[in-house]
């Protein structure tokens, strides 16, 4: 999602212009919350992005999101705000004139790149350090309905984290399965690619 | 990206535990496509499901696509006798080593040891051995599948046999180029012969390449900017100013490229280096890197890039090849030591050039002797490969 690409006719959306109000889109989740969302990062949303660039809705009409619950909207809105803030820490260069741009980019913009990629780094880890495996998936199916492809992808990687080197067993708690092989299948698998299965870690 | 089922789904043909959200399948491609092979084989144990989704097209590329961005990894074979039970997949950064059992996954009688591993494409392996025309082998180890390409009839044994192996967009298949001599023309004074398979053709082809001798090597091809390389020869009067031979594997055309400095060395290394093909001139202590400029319409040209000094005096019983620029400031190494009767001892070590400082990768479980390639694991088939038409 490029910064260009944001035809928000607000510049700075997050910081409102003295005296103005910010626009704000109104979003209504499965269980009857509403929320007033920044419009900058509602339309990180690409659910929300096409529905207002379709119907030219008036922004006041609270848009219905019966797939969300309130809980995972409210951390998928931290999510976005947060991410929006760590891109507006690094300065913008137009696709056009990417090679120019790059020629000039000094020690200033490299060093706001590091410093922004080292915050992204430690507010990601921050953010599911304490959420369970349903809060996850529960992330992951808004992030997924919403379609804000920067967030499930964070998310789909770090679920692949938490199940790598796991048991079997782990994996089949996480998502919620139960194994339907029969113990001689099963052992088949493990033995035809034994060394798949070494070293794992305990749950 | 569709809505999906938040509740207990119908769609999961397998048994879901109560009350569990469940994920759509294109969501678990997506984290499962992430995981590295290992985990994703184990995963189809998981529940039926799980494997037929990792079974299916789909799948095999997303995780293609992944894995290309990612650092490479190698895959060894021991040169000894004993240790030819298995491929060795080896992660350099956790330095780590995986044995994936090797006697099965072959349908050939040929005695192993007679196998190496050539060079890899989209985690498929070719296999071939150094003085046998006979068998080529595409093997994916990951999955165990392997096809055999067609054999010529006559059996040959060859001084030298360098192998190239990649994916042809043009085509959308993959095509197998090599370079070899027979023993016996070396006395008549022959060139090599070079001969193409697509994989999926009953035969191969002949190529006839501009009469300049190849340089001897046990290295594979290397490919880059489309095209297969091999190093030419130097003090000889056949390769005039020509360093290396090119091999477009779309056209199918033979180019040249020149360099107008005579190395004084004998030994180097044509690889890929910072995303350009580069030579690397082992001159006693010092480490001169050269390479490839220009564009394949106006001609390309070798030409020179840096020194280092490696602070070893590198001779024939201790030499070293350079497999890749791990970052900016380092190479990885593979150092070759003469142990005299015992063969030879191989080791990685990492080589810093700014400060002059050699790490080495202590690796458990690494053979003493062994030669390797770039690998990067999927699950390609390299039989659908070579049944789909273009």
């Amino acid at each position: 999602m490029a910064n260009g690409e944001n035809q928000n006719p607000n510049p700075n959306p997050i910081e409102a212009t003295p005296g103005a109000a910010a626009r704000t889109i109104t979003l209504k989740t499965a269980d009857g919350e509403i929320f007033e969302v920044e419009e900058a990062v509602a339309m990180e949303f690409g659910t929300v992005k096409s529905f207002f660039e379709d119907d030219a809705v008036s922004a006041t009409k609270p848009m219905p999101l019966p797939n969300v619950s309130g809980s995972a909207l409210s951390r998928v809105i931290t999510y976005c705000r947060r991410s929006l803030e760590i891109r507006s820490m690094i300065p913008p260069a137009t696709s056009e004139d990417a090679t120019a741009a790059e020629a000039v980019q000094g020690e200033g913009d490299l060093e706001a790149e590091k410093a922004a990629k080292q915050e992204r780094k430690e507010f990601e880890a921050e953010f599911l350090k304490d959420e369970s495996n349903e809060d996850v998936k529960e992330l992951i199916l808004a992030a997924n309905y919403l379609n804000i492809k920067e967030l499930l992808d964070f998310l789909c990687r770090s679920v692949a984290l938490r199940i790598q080197n796991k048991s079997v067993e782990y994996a089949r708690k996480f998502f919620g399965i139960e194994g339907d092989y029969t113990p001689e299948e099963e052992a088949q698998i493990r033995q035809e690619y034994a060394w798949a299965f070494e070293g794992v870690d305990e749950d | 990206m569709e809505n999906s089922r938040q509740r207990r789904g119908s769609n999961h043909n397998g048994k879901m535990q109560k009350g569990a959200i469940y994920l759509p399948p294109e969501i678990l491609c997506e984290i499962l496509s992430r995981l590295p092979v290992k985990y994703i084989l184990r995963c189809r144990s998981v529940c039926k499901e799980w494997c037929r989704l990792t079974l299916g097209p789909q799948f095999i590329n997303l995780q293609l696509s992944r894995v290309n961005h990612q650092l490479p990894q190698l895959i060894l074979k021991s040169d000894y006798k004993v240790d030819l039970q298995s491929l060795l997949l080896l992660d350099t950064e956790g330095c780590n080593i995986n044995k994936i059992p090797f006697k099965k996954m072959l349908n050939t009688s040929k005695r192993l040891n007679c196998l190496r591993l050539m060079c890899s494409c989209d985690g498929l392996l070719c296999i071939a051995a150094d003085y046998l025309i006979q068998p080529v082998i595409i093997l994916n180890p990951i999955t165990r599948e392997s096809v055999p390409l067609p054999s010529p009839k006559r059996r040959a044994y060859l001084v030298s046999h360098q192998i190239g192996f990649h994916f042809d967009p043009s085509s959308g298949k993959y095509k197998v180029v090599r370079e070899y001599r027979n023993m016996n023309s070396l006395n008549r004074d022959e060139g090599s012969s070079f001969e193409i398979i697509t994989l999926g053709d009953s035969s191969w082809r002949k190529l006839s390449a501009p009469p300049v001798p190849i340089e001897y090597s046990s290295d594979a091809a290397v490919y880059w900017n489309g095209a297969f390389h091999w190093k030419i020869q130097e003090r000889n009067d056949k390769s005039g100013d020509n360093c290396i031979l090119g091999f477009n594997i779309s056209d199918e055309k033979f180019y040249t490229i020149s360099c107008h400095v005579r190395f004084g060395s004998s030994e180097y290394d044509l690889l890929v280096l910072g995303g350009c093909l580069s030579l690397v001139e082992h001159d006693v202590h010092l480490m001169r890197i050269w390479k490839v400029t220009g564009t394949k319409d106006e001609g390309f040209s070798l030409s020179f890039h840096c020194t280092y000094d490696t602070c070893v005096r590198w001779n024939k019983y201790l030499h070293y090849s350079v497999i890749c620029q791990i970052n900016a400031d380092s190479f990885l190494l593979k150092v070759s030591r003469e142990d005299g009767e015992n063969g030879a001892s191989h080791w990685f070590v990492q080589f810093f050039p700014g400060k002059a400082l050699y790490s080495y990768l202590d690796i458990p479980g690494l053979p003493s002797r062994f030669r390797g390639v770039y690998f990067k694991p999927s699950f390609v088939s390299p039989k659908a490969a070579s049944l789909c038409s273009s």
